[in-house]
């Protein structure tokens, strides 16, 4: 039994991962269409955008296909035509190289040294953490900093250039109000740019409500090392702003000093910081799963149309003999360390495989017997097939953009040349050795020159799409694509861990924590302001300001208070809504509680007189009266929380 | 006087009264800023927070003339004010001063005399004179009552009129203290501090009576830009628009932040106002001038609330063109 409950576990936690391996397959069986029918029905659809959009806006790396013909295609792509007359207005986000930080094989003295300079930079960190918290500690935990020179303001104006456009702009409009001899709004110009260069460093939110003495009180606070300067900025400031002196080109100058000061030197680091980590936190973009010319998301959906099963690797490529896939294809987004080839060469030679590299900056290991050589190609060079293709596939024209081409082994075969250049070439390998035998049709590596033939708007030129379909066609249906993605997932929280090589950060992040605990105690994550109680209960404020008004000798009014809630308590209890008349109520309380008509009666019109202002009788017990209609508000129950009235009333 | 040696008198001022009462430093400042812009502070605290040792400290320090008033519910108007009395050698009416006749006034527990007895003090605080029997005599300057009140004990107690609060400047709260004041307290009791004898502690009469007129009217000398009196007047505006506010601030609300941001700038060192003066006195000058609407009440919300709304919703004058 146990088992089965074990066995249903794993079948729902596996279940989510199945849902995703789906719908990474993304395509699902259907019929093959053919080819050009297939290019058409794909970019028919609105979310390729550049075939719908005359302002598409093109990058100058898209436009090149314009120069192809890709803009003549307009049975498929009505609209690339009239975007390619307009000038190329985007830009292509450029596809980083992962840094990947391996310390070089050292001699025992250098390797001691690095680990000296690596303990010595985590010492510095550390004193300056410490230095941080005893300053911020101190009583008056202000730190002079020094003006800078002029060199150094110079500095700071190129780093607001830099980081926040908003900041230069206020800066440079301090500059033309101090020229045009407006010292007073130059001097709130250079405060303002200052206000929001903390306003992006999150130390202060700039609210009208705000006095500047809140913003210093503020940065006093999360900011103890700048508050002096700050505290100094805002005197000058506000002596201009509301002090009847004349302000003087020495009074802006001063502000103007500090100001930058402050933004080149701690806000600066600050934000530098925050940009770094922003950064760090931003890996290379995905390679182009998307709809645009440089997408790859046409290239998916045709290949589908044309019979192929296209899953996205994510899994690592070092793992590939796992896979059911019978082609890899590897994009340049896709990085190999030796792990992973070697895990590709042994799926290669030992199964029936097919490896395809498309271009990308990477050395091919020595076993493929090929080398990619960048931008060798001329533009106005047309690709050519082989003859042996020539004759297969028959006269089909490949057009690709400036690119890349191969050199090659002799025992490996040119599919297409470019300037009698191979632009993409085969190799066959049998029983782990190179071998001539294309009868069958795995254990293949094919290498393109470039991933162009992997693109969007490649199939919208020529025959490429043809083309593509054919080199692929030899390596079977099933394929995977390793990209950006691929490798970065992990089976567990600790693999993922490992892979991002997030140990020594969360080390870091620990550390910090343990600091921050032991420098604030126990009340670190503890609220120290408990939340004030928004709203009590109605019952509650009802006897609340009964009790308010008795203690001011306003037992009528309490009386008219108490009277009228409890009236309409009494009818919602007895169903009485509709008869408003209070003989009805007192019949109707009377039954329920079994005192007599006339008492409840009596007690009503108490009630009713009193919320009326009728001024009491001589010998009224108005307070009395309000605990017995209280007591009958108990004795009939009913919900809205009510308390019983404490019998001194 | 200039700004700095005001400055310089006020901080001693205040450090002397901290020699005697410890951890209360907003109440002192806000007492002397009262002081100095010629306006009466009503105090409000539970028993034992040092409410009439700080004006016995004041009086001392101050070098005043000081009386002390306990109200009680069977206290007459004459009591407090004085009256005519017959003068059986000279076969004519004498007037009898009364305590009001001081400069530094401590009516202590204030609520607990009737409205009647209460009332007397109205003149007092507003004309600074005194009227009996159609005769009117001024009081002596500087003029500063400081009344204290329990809001704990309801019983016997005569809640003041607003025409009556209108008249005090500020109302304080007196806050218990932290534990590391209350501290602070019990060491200086070890070490010989007695509340009754506090002529041991040889505080120094920091200023004369001429000295404090002089700094008061330093204080009222002090710029005010447009912009900081439009802010006065949007802030005590908007008393009287408040959806929970029953009734709002009077103009002389207005005019009590105006001479208190005064005072507060010139204790700074400055010359002129700034808006966090009025930001930082609005709270002690409206709470007890507006009255909450009943639901507001039951809904939990005090006059500092409100007040704290109001603050949010104005514009701080000069704010940043950015």
């Amino acid at each position: 039994m146990k088992r089965r409950v074990l066995v249903g576990g794993l079948a729902l936690l596996l279940l989510p991962q199945a849902a995703v391996a789906q719908i990474d397959g993304g395509v699902p069986a259907q019929p093959v269409v053919e080819s050009a029918q297939a290019v058409r029905e794909i970019f028919a659809a609105r979310p390729f955008e550049f075939c719908h959009e005359p302002k598409y806006p093109l990058t100058p790396a898209e436009k090149a296909w314009c120069d192809l013909g890709a803009g003549d295609n307009t049975q498929a792509c009505p609209a690339l035509r009239q975007a390619c007359k307009n000038d190329a207005q985007a830009s292509q986000i450029e596809l980083r190289e992962p840094i990947s930080f391996r310390l070089p094989e050292l001699g025992l003295p250098l390797r001691l040294l690095l680990w000296i300079l690596l303990g010595l930079g985590v010492a510095m960190l550390g004193f300056a953490l410490v230095r941080h918290f005893l300053d911020h500690k101190s009583k008056d935990g202000v730190i002079k900093t020094q003006s800078p020179d002029s060199a150094e303001d110079d500095r700071a104006a190129a780093f607001a250039r830099q980081v926040e456009t908003d900041v230069q702009r206020l800066l440079e409009r301090a500059r033309a109000e101090a020229a045009a001899g407006d010292f007073r709004a130059a001097i709130g110009s250079a405060y303002a740019a200052l206000l929001r260069r903390l306003e992006g460093a999150g130390v202060v939110h700039v609210e009208p409500d705000q006095t500047n003495g809140d913003y210093v009180r503020k940065v006093k606070h999360d900011q103890p090392a700048i508050a002096g300067q700050m505290l100094a900025v805002v005197d000058a400031v506000e002596t201009a702003q509301f002090g009847d002196g004349a302000v003087t080109r020495e009074g802006f100058d001063g502000v103007w000093k500090r100001v930058t000061g402050l933004l080149a030197e701690r806000i600066g680091v600050l934000l530098l910081a925050g940009l770094v980590m922003f950064g760090a936190s931003c890996g290379p973009p995905r390679d182009g799963w998307d709809h645009s010319p440089s997408g790859r998301a046409g290239v998916i959906e045709y290949l589908g149309k044309r019979g192929f099963k296209v899953h996205e690797r994510l899994l690592s490529v070092a793992k590939i003999n796992d896979s059911t896939a019978e082609q890899l294809i590897l994009l340049p987004g896709a990085h190999l360390g030796d792990d992973e080839w070697k895990a590709v060469k042994k799926w290669i030679l030992t199964g029936d495989h097919a490896l395809v590299i498309a271009g990308g900056r990477r050395e091919l290991p020595d076993w493929i017997g090929m080398r990619i050589v960048e931008k060798q190609a001329v533009r106005s060079e047309p690709v050519t097939l082989g003859d042996a293709e020539s004759k297969l596939w028959g006269a089909l024209r490949v057009r690709v953009p400036e690119a890349n081409l191969l050199e090659n082994k002799p025992d490996s075969r040119t599919l297409l040349t470019r300037k009698q250049a191979p632009y993409a070439a085969e190799r066959w390998f049998e029983h782990g050795v190179a071998s001539d035998d294309e009868d069958d049709d795995y254990n293949r590596v094919l290498v393109l020159a470039d991933d162009f033939l992997l693109r969007n708007a490649s199939l919208l030129v020529a025959d490429n799409a043809a083309v593509l379909d054919k080199l692929l066609r030899g390596g079977g249906t099933n394929v995977e694509l390793a990209g950006d993605l691929t490798g970065l997932v992990s089976s567990n929280p600790v693999e993922s861990v490992q892979r991002g090589r997030l140990g020594p950060a969360l080390l870091q992040l620990a550390a910090f924590l343990l600091v921050f605990f032991v420098c604030k105690g126990a009340r670190f994550g503890r609220p120290t302001h408990s939340q004030r109680l928004q709203r009590r209960e109605f019952a509650e404020h009802v006897r609340a300001l009964g009790l308010h008004y008795a203690r001011a000798r306003g037992e009528r009014l309490a009386l008219g208070f108490v009277g009228t809630y409890a009236s309409e308590r009494l009818r919602e209890r007895c169903g009485l809504r509709v008869d408003r008349s209070l003989s009805g109520l007192a019949d109707a309380v009377a039954t329920r509680t079994g005192r007599p008509v006339g008492t409840v009666m009596r007690m009503l019109l108490e009630a009713r007189d009193a919320s009326k202002g009728v001024p009491a009788d001589k010998g009224a017990h108005d307070l009395e009266t309000v605990g017995e209609l209280c007591k009958l508000l108990e004795e009939t129950g009913g919900t809205g929380g009510h308390k019983p009235i404490p019998g001194n009333l | 006087m200039d700004t700095n040696q005001f400055q310089a008198t006020f901080e001693t001022i205040r450090r002397e009264i901290e020699r005697a009462l410890v951890g209360q430093t907003e109440l002192v400042e806000h007492a002397l800023i009262a002081l100095l812009a010629r306006g009466h502070v009503l105090l409000e605290g539970a028993p034992g927070l040092g409410k009439t040792l700080l004006v016995r400290v004041l009086g001392q320090v101050l070098a005043c003339d000081y009386r002390r008033i306990q109200f009680t519910p069977d206290l007459m108007p004459s009591d407090v004010i004085g009256g005519n009395v017959f003068n059986q050698q000279r076969g004519a009416f004498d007037f009898l001063k009364g305590p009001v006749f001081t400069q530094l006034l401590l009516a202590d527990e204030i609520n607990r005399a009737p409205a009647k007895t209460q009332s007397a003090l109205l003149e007092a605080m507003q004309e600074r004179q005194v009227t009996v029997d159609g005769v009117t005599r001024p009081l002596p300057e500087p003029f500063l009552v400081m009344a204290t009140q329990n809001p704990i004990e309801s019983q016997g107690t005569y809640p003041l009129p607003e025409a009556q609060l209108d008249r005090f400047m500020f109302k304080l709260s007196v806050l218990s203290p932290s534990h590391d004041v209350e501290t602070a307290i019990l060491r200086n009791h070890l070490a010989g501090f007695d509340a009754q004898a506090l002529d041991r502690l040889n505080l120094a009469r920091v200023i004369t009576p001429a000295g404090l007129l002089d700094m008061q009217n330093h204080a009222r000398r002090l710029r005010v830009d447009e912009g900081i009196v439009s802010y006065i007047a949007d802030i005590v505006c908007r008393t009287r628009a408040h959806r929970s506010l029953y009734y709002g601030a009077s103009p002389r609300a207005s005019i009590a932040l105006l001479h208190g941001a005064q005072a507060r700038a010139a204790s700074r060192g400055r010359d002129f106002v700034i808006p966090d003066d009025v930001k930082a006195l609005a709270p002690s000058v409206i709470r007890h001038r507006v009255g909450l609407q009943p639901d507001a009440e039951i809904e939990g919300m005090s006059t500092d609330d409100c007040v704290a709304e109001i603050l949010r919703d104005v514009r701080v004058p000069e704010t940043i063109a950015a």
